[in-house]
C-alpha cells in the first residue's frame, strides 16, 4: 500500500489501530476481572449455621487469597454443648480442661445423661436451661451442660453476653462434610450444596458445607470453550440467583507454569493439565502447589474436626462411562450396602407409593491416586462418597453454550439426536442422557440423605483403613445417629416439580 | 519447589515484557497494515497477560 511509505500517515494509522487494539483489550480485561473479582452470594440463616471457617484456618498460605473459601458448620440443635465464661473461653476449650471443674446441667435431659458418663466430678441439677445459664453467668457453676439449641437462644438472647459456649466436646456425635464446587463447571455440585447450605437443619450430629471449594478455578472460564460466565435461576418470590459457570481446574494465574507431566505425591503420572485439578491433588499438601494448598484444607479439616462421612458432589459428561453413580472408598462400604437397601428412595405423591432411584457405584480402585474417594480415606478417618450426574455443557458432542445448556432447560439437539440414535440402533453412546439441573440436584440431595440413612443403619465404630496407612483421630466410638430435622431438606420428588430455584433464599 | 516456581514466575514476566516491547517497536517500524493489525493484537494479549498476573 503506497500511502503506508510517508511516515507522518504511517504513524497516524499505526497509532490509531493501536489505540483502537488496546481499547477492545480493556473492555475485555475488565469482563475478565469482574468474573474473577464476583462473589457469588449465599444465603447464611443466622440462627441455624453457627460457625464459618475459612480455608486459610487450614491451609495457612491461603490467608486472604481468590481461593480462601467458607466452610459453613450447622450444629444438631439436640447436641450437647458446654457453656462457660466468654474470658474462659481459651482455657475452657478442652474436654479435659473443665472435667474437674464445677458443672450444672438441666434435670432428665438426654444432653444431663450424654455428660453424666464424661465428667469426674458430679453434675449439680438445676430445674431449668434458664437457671444453669444464669448460674454460670454468675459465676456459681463454672461449666453448664445443655443442648446447643438451648445454649445459642439464651446466648443470643442476653444482652450483656458474657458467656460462650466452648469448643470442648461433651458428646461425640457424627458429622458429616458435604463438599460442592470442586469443579466449577459442573453446576449442580454447588447447587445441592447451597440447597442443603439454606435449607436443612441438624437434630443431631453436624453438618458442615463447602459451596465452593476451589475459588481459583471460580475465577475463569476453560479456555476455548466458549462457556458463559453467569447462570441464572429465579427464586420463589421471583428473585434472581446468580452463579458461576467456571472452569474445571485453578488458574493459571494463580498456579504456573504447567509441567509437561503432573506427577502426583504417590509418584503416580498424569498428563499436565491435571496439575491444576483438585481431585487429582489430594491428600494435598500446605507448602505444595496451589492446588494442593485447597485440597490440604480438606484432609487437614476432616483430621481436625474427626469428621465422620465426606461427600463429594460432581458432574460429567453424558458420554463419561461413570454417571449418575457412586463411588464409595472401600472403608464405606458397609455403609454403601445399606444405603443400596435403605436409601435412595422418596415418596411420589402423583403415584401414591415410594419409590427408589438406580444408583451403581464403584468401590474406588486402590491405585488411582488424588481423588477424594481414594486419598481422604486413606488419610482420614472418615467415610467417603463421591457421586456424579449428567452435564450436557461438560460434553464433547454439545451445540452452542448457552444458559440453557448448563441448566438443560432446553434440549440440545445433537444430545437429543445421539440419546435417540441410542434407541434405535441399541448403543451406549452415551451413558446417561441429558437431565435438567433440578433433576441433577436431586439426585445429589437424596445421595446425601442416602448417605445419613446408610451410616445410622450400620452403627459403625470406625474400622481400620485395609491400606495400612497411619489411622489418624481418635476411632472405635460409636458416635450414634445423625439425624437431619424431618422435611427441612427437599425431597426427590418436590425439587424435579417445583425447580431447584424455589429451594434457594432470597438475597437481602 | 516454590523458590523454582517463583524463579521462573519472574523469568516469564521478564520475557514478557521484553517480547512486549519488541511488538511494540515492530508495529511502529514495519510498512505493512497487516503487521500492525497483528502486532496490535499480540500486544494486547500480552498486556492482557502481565495484567492479569496478581
Amino acid at each position: 500500500m503506497k500511502f503506508m511509505n510517508d511516515k507522518k500517515i504511517r504513524l497516524i494509522v499505526t497509532t490509531c489501530i493501536l489505540t483502537l487494539v488496546l481499547i477492545i483489550g480493556v473492555i475485555t480485561s475488565v469482563n475478565f476481572l469482574k468474573f474473577r473479582n464476583y462473589n457469588t452470594e449465599f444465603v447464611v440463616r443466622e440462627d441455624v449455621v453457627g460457625k464459618i471457617y475459612k480455608f486459610s484456618e487450614f491451609s495457612k498460605h491461603l490467608k486472604g487469597d481468590v481461593a480462601d473459601s467458607n466452610i459453613y458448620e450447622i450444629q444438631g440443635t439436640d447436641n450437647t454443648v458446654a457453656i462457660v465464661k466468654k474470658d474462659k473461653l481459651a482455657n475452657y476449650n478442652k474436654i479435659d480442661n473443665i472435667k474437674g471443674l464445677s458443672v450444672c446441667g438441666v434435670d432428665g435431659s438426654s444432653q444431663y445423661d450424654a455428660a453424666k458418663d464424661v465428667f469426674t466430678s458430679n453434675i449439680n441439677v438445676l430445674a431449668t436451661a434458664n437457671d444453669v445459664y444464669e448460674n454460670v453467668k454468675s459465676g456459681t457453676y463454672e461449666v453448664g451442660i445443655l443442648s446447643y439449641k438451648e445454649a445459642i437462644t439464651l446466648i443470643n438472647n442476653d444482652q450483656n453476653e458474657n458467656v460462650d459456649i466452648s469448643d470442648a466436646i461433651v458428646e461425640k456425635v457424627p458429622s458429616l462434610l458435604l463438599i460442592g464446587g470442586t469443579h466449577p463447571n459442573e453446576p449442580s455440585g454447588q447447587l445441592a450444596a447451597t440447597v442443603v447450605l439454606e435449607n436443612a437443619k441438624v437434630k443431631r450430629g453436624i453438618l458442615y458445607v463447602i459451596t465452593e471449594l476451589n475459588r481459583s478455578a471460580y475465577s475463569y472460564s476453560q479456555p476455548q470453550e466458549g462457556t458463559t460466565w453467569y447462570y441464572h435461576l429465579k427464586t420463589k418470590n421471583g428473585n434472581t440467583r446468580t452463579f458461576k459457570y467456571g472452569s474445571r481446574a485453578t488458574n493459571t494465574v494463580d498456579q504456573w507454569p504447567t509441567p509437561d507431566v503432573y506427577t502426583h505425591s504417590s509418584g503416580q503420572q498424569l498428563s499436565s493439565s491435571e496439575v491444576r485439578n483438585i481431585n487429582r491433588a489430594y491428600p494435598g499438601n500446605e507448602e505444595g502447589t496451589y492446588t494442593e494448598q485447597i485440597a490440604w484444607v480438606v484432609t487437614n479439616f476432616v483430621n481436625q474436626k474427626d469428621v465422620t462421612m465426606v461427600i463429594d458432589l460432581h458432574e460429567a459428561s453424558p458420554e463419561y462411562l461413570t454417571i449418575n453413580q457412586c463411588v464409595y472408598h472401600q472403608d464405606a462400604a458397609d455403609i454403601w450396602s445399606q444405603m443400596k437397601i435403605n436409601g435412595f428412595r422418596y415418596y411420589n405423591p402423583e403415584a401414591d407409593k415410594t419409590q427408589k432411584l438406580n444408583m451403581p457405584a464403584d468401590q474406588s480402585p486402590l491405585n488411582m491416586h488424588g481423588l477424594t474417594h481414594r486419598e481422604v480415606g486413606d488419610y482420614t478417618n472418615a467415610y467417603v462418597f463421591l457421586f456424579e450426574t449428567s452435564n450436557a455443557s461438560q460434553g464433547k458432542i454439545r451445540g452452542a453454550f448457552t444458559e440453557d445448556l448448563i441448566k438443560y432447560s432446553a434440549p440440545d439437539k445433537f444430545y437429543e439426536a445421539l440419546v435417540k440414535y441410542d434407541e434405535e440402533h441399541d448403543t451406549s453412546n452415551i451413558y446417561g442422557a441429558p437431565v435438567e439441573i433440578s433433576e441433577r440436584v436431586a439426585r445429589h440431595v437424596l445421595s446425601f440423605e442416602s448417605v445419613i440413612t446408610g451410616f445410622n443403619k450400620i452403627k459403625t465404630t470406625r474400622v481400620v483403613t485395609q491400606t495400612g496407612r497411619d489411622n489418624v483421630g481418635d476411632g472405635g466410638v460409636y458416635v450414634g445417629e445423625m439425624i437431619l430435622e424431618e422435611g427441612t431438606v427437599p425431597s426427590y420428588y418436590d425439587l424435579i416439580k417445583y425447580g431447584v430455584g424455589n429451594y434457594l433464599l432470597d438475597i437481602d | 519447589m516454590r523458590v523454582y516456581y517463583e524463579f521462573l514466575f519472574v523469568f516469564y514476566l521478564i520475557f514478557t515484557i521484553i517480547i512486549a516491547l519488541f511488538i511494540l517497536w515492530n508495529i511502529f517500524k514495519t510498512k505493512k497494515i497487516t503487521n500492525i493489525i497483528i502486532g496490535s493484537i499480540a500486544l494486547m494479549m500480552f498486556l492482557i497477560r502481565i495484567f492479569m498476573i496478581r
